[in-house]
């Protein structure tokens, strides 16, 4: 059965609007199989045959396209194609039918309009573009967007060049590249949408715009879009050649700053849209599908195509793992107003959280508010929250030295220090009166949770929650079930971080769980590479240009030195030899150079600027020095290779699921790039054989570091992590 | 009554002179802040509120029931209703005395009753003339009649009245409330002296007082950057000069008169919230009540001597309870100016105006131990709508601290009126 059904007004039944005997109207409704109306290969077979039958129908004044789900038009093409593209000519063709297809929407004799319900984003937006006109429903659930950057792509079923002609090239590349999700409001406000209409009867209600809209042809539509860009600036920026090349030479420019050059979609999608802007539709949809075909095979694509259904396996969960929700109503409890208290309390709050900030110091509270007040204000100062929101959210937070309102919260999270007697303390004082639904959530970085848990009357709902500073902005949480946790307590803690917009990954009860496990070794054979005489700044510097967001150095003044030792001397203890640190982070530690909070550390730090701190005198190995590394190739080798043994280990431990969630915690959690698909896919890109090889002649070199049997193991049978 | 109401807790906000520090900080969120902080120290289901009801002088333009917006600010579910309360300076009390009203008749209703001001951020008020010609402007058709729109504003038109100040008038006479304290200090020939002895003290009882306050006072961290946390109240000096008190201008009779601004009360933001049901309940749920409520009251008097409305009420709550006024144990009158307070005491000395105001027999004056000990307005400020909330908790937490034992709380109302809520300490 055709995924699209064609309906005139007159005959309709349904949940359409009947009072049309003439049947004026011939409704494309589109209800695929799939529950978000995603465009796969069979949608869009089923639209290449009902168009034609579309054509056929007489005595009709418009096409009213539309879905016939709840909350979703179109969620976006089938990730799958993308997937399986692997031919670039074949990719080319497919492109140019189905820009053809969607432009066969604009091509019937009477102008087709399209009621946009719900998510419409990527493919679906780019299915609106082909008609004459596009009608937005008020309500949250609509999306507007074309998010293709973010995987490595360019909209390639004429949405580039389509946008281009329809906004100009300023306005369009404000939607290609950042890639985010407008609600239909400022859709309205940027020209993409031409009306508005309320949710409630929205179907009545199109029917109303559209015979208005009609009754003028089109001609107050036309004026509201040349109005939009009427503008003094826009007639300089879009309708000068000069003032295009100005704007996409701004564009690009931005857009390396941003990615460092190593993303070739924002770039194509500038080439492709100011080529718009200027040519032929026809020429430009030719050059948009040949960037697609070229973007679509490439291996950027299909690495961020992979991290994001990673993210969406996390973000959304899966059927395997425990079940257990967040209860709206609940409160948060934050325990301890330190960085990772306040952090967490702060985006609870804005995520409508009601909070309560507990600190047995005055001083410690007042500076965790401050956080949490400057985070508000600046997103008020931005507009992104209105006042009278701003005070809500402030009235949802309460804060004191006593342990109040438990009654009605729905877990309690501490983030005091880093001790074990403080935190079984603090667990044993709550645990009489924590409500029976209610869990108890430990926010430490390198204690046992199930140390913690232990002989607690409530060890079954005490789970490990692991935020990553600063928590605002580090999309990871490490959800850590001890021995005792209860799966529905694993559940919940799933529910909360999701809650909270973070991604989490189940990780096990191990020292140093994931992320800070595989990441210490970063640091300390960087600090290695230090001692054997290469420059500090230039292992930043090569670092960065990788694409990892933070040289080594940078980032250990960033999370302060002393708590980088400390977590590699818990790991010392519990793995052995391959984390000791060498006697340069104990010597800085000691003269009190921790980095940023003390304002030196491997760099001096006066206020934003940072420079490298040559008072370190750092002593170099002579005999080392034979085999410092040199070239930047090898010096990214020594940091990452390291890295990929550890993750091996956790892997063959079972520390994490799969290599696809090691790899998004490692990004999410680290910013390793996600062009290089993650830690793992990188690895495998590059061969084990190689990495094992790397890693053995630099255990000869002094490294006490062997590759690990798993990893020898897959290099021997030539097979990849994710094979 | 074999079941009493009982005010179970309470808490409020300090309370900081207007134009200060919550100067961006709406009466609402003030409001909210100390009812969260009630329900958290409580610990009582949301969902077993039955209603809020807040006291509020001067409504917010923008919230037009500032009541509903701290309900649902507070967390309580959407079903539960909120409404808003205003009898002048008493606006915080006429709200627990609605409280008490609504649980007396049904025995299984638990409210929140409070009440909360925000002085400073009462609006200017321009002219009504001003809105009538933009508004005939805005309908002229032909330039002509625009012009002769545009030629019609005068100045005058442009002249704004300050809210708070339009708000401490007396409606029948156009006085300043004051005045009214002057006409008493005159009439009972109470000395500039006397007034300032008598804020002296305020200050000094308040001061000695800030251990216990803390005991009823949530922290507040002024929004919207949340960098400064207050505990305390601002208003209690540590170290008032009676000299240089004494110097001071009489503000509102510049030339005759007594009334300074030290020797009467602040202008003042701020909120305080009860949570209120029987004692069966109260026991019931576990709690351990500050006080039982035995009776209110409301009476009217002369609007030109406004401060001597506690004496009425008073009469009026006594006569009902059997009581006199040597059964209570503590009094909180809230201390709107220095004179007021005397003038009541010596009212209450007087056999005649005491037997005009309903006393059956001459009661006496106040004994100084018993009146304000922690002390009052003139030191802690007097946010109109809230004091009435505030001085009932105080007074209940000093029953119920000393275990027992009757107590007042009464205030003069703007406009010719005293109110008085009788409490007896909870002891089990």
């Amino acid at each position: 059965m055709s995924q699209f059904k064609l309906i005139r007004s007159s005959v309709w039944d349904g949940a359409f609007p009947t009072e049309d005997p003439k049947g004026r109207f011939l409704h494309i409704v589109i209800d695929a199989e799939s529950n978000a109306n995603v465009l796969s290969q069979s949608v869009l077979e089923d639209l290449k045959e009902t168009l034609p039958r579309a054509i056929e129908h007489d005595g009709i004044q418009a096409v009213i396209v539309s879905s016939a789900k709840d909350g979703y038009f179109i969620s976006g093409a089938d990730l799958d194609i993308i997937e399986s593209a692997s031919d670039p000519d074949e990719v080319f063709d497919q492109c140019r039918l189905i820009q053809d297809l969607f432009g066969n929407f604009s091509g019937f004799p009477v102008p087709s309009f399209c009621v946009i319900h719900g998510v419409c984003l990527g493919g679906g937006l780019e299915l609106a573009l082909g008609c004459s006109v596009r009608i937005a429903v008020n309500d949250p659930s609509t999306r507007i967007g074309l998010p293709e950057v973010n995987l490595g792509i360019i909209p390639g079923f004429g949405g580039t060049v389509r946008m281009t002609r329809l906004l100009g090239l300023r306005g369009a590349l404000q939607w290609i590249l950042p890639a985010g999700r407008m609600p239909a409001k400022a859709a309205l406000k940027r020209g993409v949408v031409d009306a508005l209409i309320a949710p409630e009867g929205f179907r009545t209600l199109a029917l109303k715009t559209i015979d208005k809209m009609l009754s003028d042809n089109l001609k107050s539509v036309d004026a509201r879009r040349s109005k939009l860009r009427s503008g003094f600036l826009s007639r300089l920026v879009d309708g000068t050649a000069l003032g295009r090349y100005f704007v996409s030479q701004q564009a690009l420019k931005a857009v390396r700053k941003k990615t460092g050059g190593k993303m070739p979609a924002p770039e194509k999608a500038i080439e492709v849209a100011s080529y718009a802007a200027s040519n032929s539709l026809e020429s430009s949809l030719v050059l948009e599908a040949r960037q697609i075909s070229q973007l679509v095979t490439g291996v950027i694509s299909r690495n961020l195509v992979n991290i994001f259904q990673d993210s969406e396996r996390s973000r959304r969960g899966t059927r395997e793992e425990p079940k257990g929700d967040w209860d709206d109503g609940k409160s948060l409890i934050v325990l301890g107003a330190g960085t990772m208290g306040s952090g967490v309390a702060s985006v609870a709050l804005q995520k409508g959280i009601p909070v309560r900030l507990r600190d047995i110091s005055k001083d410690s509270l007042l500076s965790g508010l401050k956080v949490i007040g400057a985070d508000l204000h600046r997103r008020f100062k931005k507009r992104r929250v209105t006042a009278q929101r701003r005070d809500a959210l402030l009235s949802a937070l309460t804060y004191g030295k006593e342990l109040h309102g438990l009654k009605n919260c729905g877990c309690v999270l501490e983030a005091v220090v880093e001790r074990m007697d403080v935190k079984k303390s603090v667990l044993a004082d709550i645990a009489d009166r924590l409500p029976e639904d209610a869990i108890f959530a430990t926010n430490t970085s390198a204690l046992s949770v199930t140390l913690i848990q232990e002989n607690s009357p409530v060890a079954d709902r005490v789970v490990g929650l692991h935020f990553f500073n600063p928590v605002p902005k580090m999309p990871l949480v490490e959800v850590i079930p001890g021995e005792w946790t209860s799966p529905e307590t694993v559940g919940k803690a799933l529910s909360l971080a999701r809650k909270l917009g973070k991604y989490p990954v189940i990780v096990k009860d191990s020292p140093g769980f994931l992320v800070n496990r595989i990441l210490i070794p970063y640091m300390l054979s960087a600090s290695r590479l230090l001692l054997t005489g290469t420059p500090g700044p230039l292992i930043d510097e090569v670092a960065r240009k990788h694409g990892l967001p933070m040289g080594p150095f940078r980032l250990m003044d960033e999370v302060g030195l002393d708590v980088g030792l400390e977590v590699s001397n818990t790991l010392f203890a519990a793995y052995g030899d391959r984390y000791k640190a060498s006697s340069l982070l104990s010597d800085m530690v000691q003269k009190n150079w921790l980095g940023k909070k003390s304002k030196i550390g491997f760099y001096r730090h006066q206020g934003r600027q940072m420079t490298w701190n040559t008072k370190n005198d750092i002593p170099v190995n002579a005999s080392q020095l034979i085999n410092k590394p040199r070239t930047p190739d090898q010096i990214i080798a020594a940091l990452v290779d390291p890295m990929i043994d550890e993750a091996a280990r956790c892997l063959e431990e079972n520390v994490v699921q799969d290599p696809g969630m090691l790899d998004l915690a490692m990004i999410m959690g680290t910013g390793f790039p996600p062009h290089l698909g993650g830690l793992l896919r990188y690895a495998d890109t590059q061969g084990l054989e190689v990495i094992v090889d790397r890693l053995e002649k630099a255990h000869g070199a002094g490294d006490s570091r062997t590759p690990s049997s798993y990893l020898c193991k897959l290099a021997n049978a030539n097979e990849t992590f994710y094979s | 009554m074999n079941d009493p109401v009982v005010i179970v807790e309470g808490r409020r906000t300090p309370f900081v002179r207007s134009g200060e520090d919550l100067v961006d900080t709406s009466v609402d969120v003030l409001a909210t802040s100390c009812t969260r902080e009630l329900l958290d120290v409580t610990g009582f289901p949301v969902d077993d509120i039955d209603e809020l009801i807040l006291g509020c002088c001067a409504q917010p333009p923008d919230r037009a029931n500032p009541a509903r917006v701290v309900s649902l600010h507070s967390g309580l579910p959407v079903p539960v209703p909120a409404y808003t309360v205003a009898r002048n300076c008493a606006s915080g009390m006429q709200s627990v005395v609605d409280a008490m009203l609504r649980i007396q008749s049904n025995e299984k209703t638990a409210i929140l009753a409070g009440g909360a001001e925000s002085m400073s951020r009462i609006p200017l008020l321009y002219p009504l003339s001003l809105g009538f010609k933009i508004a005939s402007i805005n309908k002229a058709r032909s330039l002509k009649e625009k012009l002769a729109g545009f030629s019609s504003f005068r100045w005058s038109d442009l002249k704004p009245r300050i809210g708070l100040l339009e708000g401490l008038k007396d409606p029948f006479s156009g006085e300043m409330m004051g005045d009214t304290a002057e006409r008493l200090a005159r009439e009972w020939n109470i000395s500039r002296e006397d007034q300032d002895r008598y804020a002296m003290d305020s200050h000094r009882k308040a001061v000695s007082s800030r251990g216990a306050f803390s005991r009823e006072i949530s922290p507040f961290a002024i929004p919207p950057h949340l960098d400064e946390m207050l505990t305390e109240d601002i208003g209690p000096r540590d170290n008032t000069d009676f000299v240089k008190m004494s110097r001071m201008k009489p503000y509102f009779d510049k030339k005759m008169g007594t009334v300074t601004v030290a020797n009467s009360c602040g202008i003042t933001d701020g909120a305080a919230m009860l949570l209120m049901m029987r004692e069966s309940r109260a026991v019931a749920e576990g709690y351990q009540p500050l006080a039982r409520m035995l009776g209110a009251r409301f009476m009217g008097c002369d609007p030109l001597r406004m401060g001597l409305g506690p004496v009425h009420a008073m009469a009026a709550v006594l006569n009902d309870a059997g009581l006199s006024l040597k059964d209570i144990s503590v009094v909180e009158l809230n201390e709107a100016f220095a004179a007021q307070v005397l003038a009541c005491q010596q009212a209450l000395e007087s056999p005649s105006y005491s037997k005009m105001a309903g006393f059956k027999a001459v009661p006496g004056s106040i004994p100084e131990d018993r009146l304000n000990p922690h002390g009052g307005a003139i030191s802690l400020g007097h946010p109109v709508g809230a004091s009435g909330t505030r001085i009932v908790l105080t007074l209940a937490r000093q029953l119920h601290e000393s275990g027992g034992g009757h107590g007042i709380a009464t205030m003069c109302v703007g406009g010719g009126q005293g109110g008085a809520v009788l409490l007896e300490g909870w002891s089990a």
